[in-house]
């Protein structure tokens, strides 16, 4: 089968506008995993996706330290630091964006009398960013979405809020009111969220993995999604893509390894409480502002909170006269923290005798472990398997939650599921982690579905492909999708059934 | 809502139905009956023989219902005021009721205190209601039987209301949702409050026609949990129900007599009062005529273990 690729290489040097440098790629390749290699790829942590573009720089035109390039300003001095870049590839005639990101790194390869220069954009996807940005949530959310009852795709969008992304653009959550929603409607309710000083990315994959969903960048369109439990069920996971073989491909070829497979599923559930009203926060020492002074204090809770009561402060001079109303105080509330601002507007040295803070904690409750063994009796009857463990996921709060993960992952997992490894996929679909794809290799005997669980992509001289691994869907879910009852679709008498 | 299991969340039409959106449910509807029969104390019945003043008694209030309901049993003629205020040192006082009875008995009536002109109220706001009985003739004995606020259809009917599913109807995510927003408007009415049990001390005797240590409760759990103490010379103590004596006590000894009885099986053959009825409670006894010796009611409530 033949099939035309073209390609496009646009980097936008001075944060606006595209330029297209794809008259100087030589070579590009990514990757693009649907949860950390490192892990299970079911309910574990996310992955950010890389790729590096090597640059044809005869003309040093990509070179920092090149004062004469046209794009000196924007490399010097690591100006070229988060520039943002965009590839996209032509495949058959529809276009894909493969990736999107910014650089990160610049490898230069000085030019020699044996080589021309050439110059290794380092990219990461654009998650990266949010990787390390540190949100904290303030104490009136915890509060206010405990009493609102909110679901896991909520609360993931509202991290996305706080991290100063854009409802809509960056993207879409249920409750924005129109578009396609790009954060799927959450199946469980979280009641207790928080962040004190924590990376964006990595509670919102946190939050995904508590409720069996998935949490990544689209590189196709540039916004964040959010997958459920369900995403096997619906859209590119619930219907083949395409299908891989022989003809489009140059290796196709069943693994068989135990990395996914496990005798039984342990799930920790941790439900917390409200606890007493207590003092929950004072200084361990008594704290001087000399006059005219402003000091910053904060007040780190062993706990969240959910409810201040009460705030006492007495402040006395040297000699013992209160002159309380003399200290100004601006405060700003996080679920796990109070950081203060202290004025002395007095013309004494102010000494802080009494600061303490009353509040209800966030108390942890009785943990419950809930185990499920897999369902394949037959086979692990005379066979030691491993156990998952998940233990240490602070969002599986309710007992309905962790007991629907555990029992979709000793489903999932536990059996000897086919796996696939696919070399030189040279498609017309650029396929995706999540997607589901139809594999075949006749020789083998081999003809199913399965999901995509990494994709790295490659583009040569004149060649573009992609290197797959995939979970067959046997197992993915106990039933066919169309077995399952459909909100909205079936009525009781439809025989279908409840998913987890 | 500590202890409350959370509500599962809202659903999509073309989403599959979840078994645990479906035990969610039912263990949230399940665990809010666990705060309704909580503690149940008994309210004094504040009685007395003479004019009484908002200076004499107050009531304090934490806003959550529109309605204001005031129950009174009069044994004389009376007018009565009620006023609210949001001091509790009668100022500022806002008159929102104003009769003259001029039939005995029980009487109650509904203040709509959302639609009072100079007075609003936020919720959860306190605020001090002021009931003022002043007989046309001092004499029998007038009681202040409730000072509370009430909502009418506590817990809101779904709207629109829940269909009755045949096998052959669709299920839909708005009966879903609506389903789940009725067990939210239950919950909302679960939020067990603190209510403070009125202990009363006196030093003086008093009889069961003229007794102030009257209390009503409603009939809602097992167990009549029941406190007080007595010093010497206070003796001839009766404890009754609705006007039957439960036990009687001898003289005391300074030292706290506890008791706790079994409402389905109450000494003396008295049967169990309905379910839900209200009923008065009254201690009787006798003290010396100087004064000095006290009879102290710490608590009676109605709890659902022993």
């Amino acid at each position: 089968m033949s099939r035309t690729v073209t390609y496009t290489l646009e980097v936008q040097w001075d944060g606006t506008s595209w330029v297209d440098e794809s008259n100087f790629l030589l070579s590009a390749n990514g990757n693009e995993e649907i949860a950390n290699p490192e892990e299970s790829a079911f309910a574990s942590g996310g992955y950010v996706s890389e790729a590096n573009f090597t640059l044809f720089n005869v003309t040093q035109r990509f070179s920092p330290t090149n004062a004469s390039s046209d794009i000196h300003t924007y490399l010097e001095a690591g100006a070229y630091y988060q520039k943002h870049v965009r590839f996209t590839v032509v495949l058959g005639g529809t276009s894909y964006v493969v990736f999107r990101g910014f650089i990160k790194g610049i490898t230069e390869n000085a030019r020699t009398t044996k080589e021309n220069g050439s110059v290794i954009l380092r990219c990461t996807s654009e998650d990266a960013a949010i990787m390390s940005k540190k949100i904290s949530t303030s104490l009136n959310t915890t509060s206010t979405y405990y009493d609102q009852n909110k679901d896991e795709g909520q609360l993931i969008a509202n991290t996305l809020y706080l991290c100063g992304l854009t409802d809509g653009t960056d993207y879409v959550s249920q409750d924005f009111g129109s578009g396609t929603p790009t954060i799927d409607r959450g199946l469980f309710v979280i009641p207790w969220y928080w962040l004190d000083s924590e990376s964006a990315l990595e509670d919102c994959w946190r939050l995904a993995a508590a409720c069996g969903g998935r949490f990544y960048f689209n590189t196709s369109d540039g916004k964040y999604y959010y997958e459920n439990m369900q995403q096997f069920a619906y859209n590119f996971g619930g219907t083949s893509q395409t299908t891989i073989s022989e003809t489009n491909s140059e290796n196709v070829s069943p693994l068989y390894s135990d990395k996914e497979l496990y005798e039984s599923i342990k799930v920790t559930i941790k439900p917390r409480r409200i606890g007493e009203s207590t003092v929950i926060w004072e200084p361990d020492e008594i704290l001087k502002i000399l006059p005219g002074e402003t000091i910053t204090l904060s007040a780190k809770f062993t706990s969240p909170v959910y409810l201040i009561t009460d705030l006492i402060m007495k402040a006395t001079n040297t000699g013992g006269y209160d002159i309380t109303d003399d200290i100004t105080k601006t405060e700003t509330r996080h679920t796990q923290g109070i950081d203060f601002e202290l004025t002395n507007g007095s013309i004494y040295h102010a000494f802080l005798r009494t600061f303490k803070i009353t509040g209800q904690l966030i108390e942890g409750g009785e943990t419950v472990v809930y185990t499920k063994e897999s369902p394949n009796t037959a086979f692990w009857g005379s066979r030691k398997g491993k156990e998952r463990a998940i233990s240490d996921n602070p969002y599986i709060q309710t007992f309905a939650q962790g007991k629907a993960l555990c029992d979709l992952l000793a489903g999932r997992q536990g059996y000897a599921t086919g796996k696939y490894s696919v070399k030189g996929y040279k498609g017309t679909v650029f396929l995706r982690p999540g997607y589901r794809v139809t594999v075949v290799n006749s020789t083998l005997s081999v003809n199913g579905e399965a999901i995509v669980l990494s994709s790295s992509w490659a583009l040569g001289l004149g060649t573009f492909d992609q290197t797959l691994t995939l979970f067959a869907t046997d197992t993915i879910y106990p039933r066919a999708n169309a077995d399952y009852f459909i909100i909205g679709t079936h009525a009781q008498n439809n025989s279908k059934r409840y998913f987890y | 809502m500590s202890g409350i299991n959370p509500l599962p969340p809202i659903v999509n039409d073309g989403r599959i139905l979840s078994a645990s959106w479906v035990n969610q449910l039912s263990e949230c509807v399940n665990s809010s009956g666990n705060f309704v029969y909580g503690a149940n104390v008994a309210y004094w019945l504040n009685p007395t023989t003479q004019t009484v003043t908002g200076e004499n008694v107050m009531y304090s209030l934490q806003h959550k219902y529109n309605t204001l309901r005031i129950g009174l049993t009069l044994l004389e003629d009376s007018y009565v005021h009620v006023k609210l205020s949001k001091s509790d040192v009668y100022v500022g006082t806002v008159v929102v009721y104003d009769n003259h009875f001029t039939t005995t008995g029980v009487k109650e009536f509904d203040i709509d205190i959302t639609n009072v002109t100079g007075f609003t109220l936020a919720d959860n706001e306190l605020y001090f209601a002021y009931v003022e009985i002043t007989p046309d003739t001092a004499g029998g004995l007038n009681l202040i039987t409730m000072v509370a606020e009430v909502a009418d259809n506590v817990i809101a009917v779904p709207s629109p209301e829940l269909a009755t599913l045949l096998q052959s109807v669709v299920i839909e995510a708005d009966y879903l949702n609506a389903l789940r927003s009725a067990a939210s408007g239950l919950i909302a009415y679960t939020v067990p409050s603190s209510v403070p049990f009125c202990g009363v001390s006196t030093n003086r005797s008093w009889n069961s026609t003229n007794s102030v240590l009257r209390w009503n409760i409603k009939h809602l759990s097992q167990y009549l949990h029941v406190s007080f103490v007595h010093d010497s010379d206070v003796s001839d103590v009766g404890f009754y129900i609705n006007g039957d004596l439960i036990e009687s006590f001898g003289t005391g000894n300074g030292t706290v007599t506890t008791a706790i009885y079994d409402m389905t099986d109450l000494p003396n053959s008295i049967a169990e009062p309905a379910f839900g009825s209200t009923n008065e409670f009254k201690f009787t006894f006798d003290t010396d005529s100087a004064g000095t010796k006290d009879f102290t009611v710490y608590y009676i409530w109605e709890l659902p273990y022993l």
